[in-house]
C-alpha cells in the first residue's frame, strides 16, 4: 500500500475540527455489553524492545487510508487499523525506553 | 544499585534478585514523557473549551487514554475519562458510566486520525525522531 498520508494530507484543522465532538461526546449506543470475552482478547503481551525493527517502520507506512472512509468495514479492514494502532504504540514505547531515565 | 538499599530490600523480602528501576541522571521520567505526550495528545482535537483541560496519550501498547476535567457552572470540579483498548477484533471504547462498544464507522476514523497525528507529533517534538523512519533527526 502506497504511503500516500504526505500526499492526502489535510489541515490537522480540518482533519481533526470534529474529532473532539465525535470521538468524546458523542453519546454512545449500546452495541456490546460483555466485557469479560473480550478482555480475554486484549493485546497483553508488553515489548521489550530496545530497537525498532523493520516491521515496526513498515508498519506505518501502512496506514489503512483507502479503507478508512467506508463506514461498513471487513475484519480483515479492522484488523489492519488494529494493527496499525498496536505497531504506533510500539513505536511510541520504544522512544520513551530509549529516553527514559527509569526504565 | 546502592548496596544498603539491596541489603534492606532483601532483609524485607527474602528474595535475591530484588531491583529497583534503573536510573539515568539528567534524563526524563517515564511519567515526564507520558505528560509532554498527553499535553500534545491533548491540543490534536482543537480549541479546548475554557475552562476545560484535556490530555490524550497512548498509555501503552493497548491502551490509549482521554481524560478532560473541568467546572461546571457551580465551580465544582468535573473529570470524565475514556479508554481505548486495542483488541485483536476492534478497539474497545470504555468511558465513565456508559456501556462499552467497538468504535467504528466515523467514530473509527476519528480515533484512527488522531493516533496518527499524534504519534507524528509526538515523535517529532517530544523525542526528535523522524516519524517515518524513526531515525533521530539532525540537530539545526
Amino acid at each position: 500500500m502506497p504511503n500516500n498520508h504526505h500526499t492526502n494530507n489535510k489541515s490537522h484543522v480540518e482533519a481533526t475540527s470534529s474529532i473532539a465532538d465525535n470521538l468524546f461526546y458523542r453519546t454512545p449506543e449500546a452495541r456490546w455489553h460483555s466485557s469479560r470475552a473480550t478482555r480475554k482478547n486484549a493485546l497483553a503481551a508488553k515489548s521489550k524492545n530496545s530497537e525498532l525493527d523493520e516491521a515496526l517502520k513498515n508498519a506505518y507506512k501502512q496506514f489503512p487510508e483507502s479503507t478508512i472512509n467506508r463506514n461498513r468495514i471487513t475484519d480483515d479492514e479492522m484488523r489492519a487499523y488494529v494493527s496499525y494502532a498496536v505497531h504506533t504504540a510500539k513505536l511510541l514505547q520504544t522512544y520513551r525506553s530509549n529516553e527514559a531515565g527509569d526504565t | 544499585m546502592d548496596r544498603a538499599i539491596q541489603k534492606t530490600l532483601k532483609l524485607f523480602t527474602g528474595g535475591d534478585a530484588v531491583r529497583l528501576p534503573r536510573r539515568r541522571k539528567g534524563r526524563p521520567t517515564l511519567r515526564q514523557l507520558i505528560q509532554r505526550e498527553s499535553e500534545i495528545g491533548g491540543k490534536l482535537f482543537g480549541p479546548v473549551p475554557r475552562g476545560h483541560h484535556r490530555q490524550f496519550f497512548n498509555l501503552d501498547e493497548s491502551t490509549w487514554v482521554w481524560y478532560e476535567e473541568w467546572q461546571d457552572e457551580k465551580g465544582k470540579k468535573q473529570s470524565s475519562t475514556a479508554r481505548y483498548e486495542l483488541h485483536e477484533n476492534g478497539i474497545l471504547k470504555i468511558q465513565d458510566k456508559t456501556p462499552y462498544y467497538f468504535l467504528d464507522g466515523s467514530e473509527l476514523k476519528n480515533f484512527m486520525t488522531a493516533i496518527r497525528l499524534y504519534y507524528e507529533q509526538v515523535s517529532t517534538e517530544v523525542y526528535n525522531r523522524d516519524p517515518a523512519t524513526g531515525n533521530h533527526l539532525a540537530v539545526s
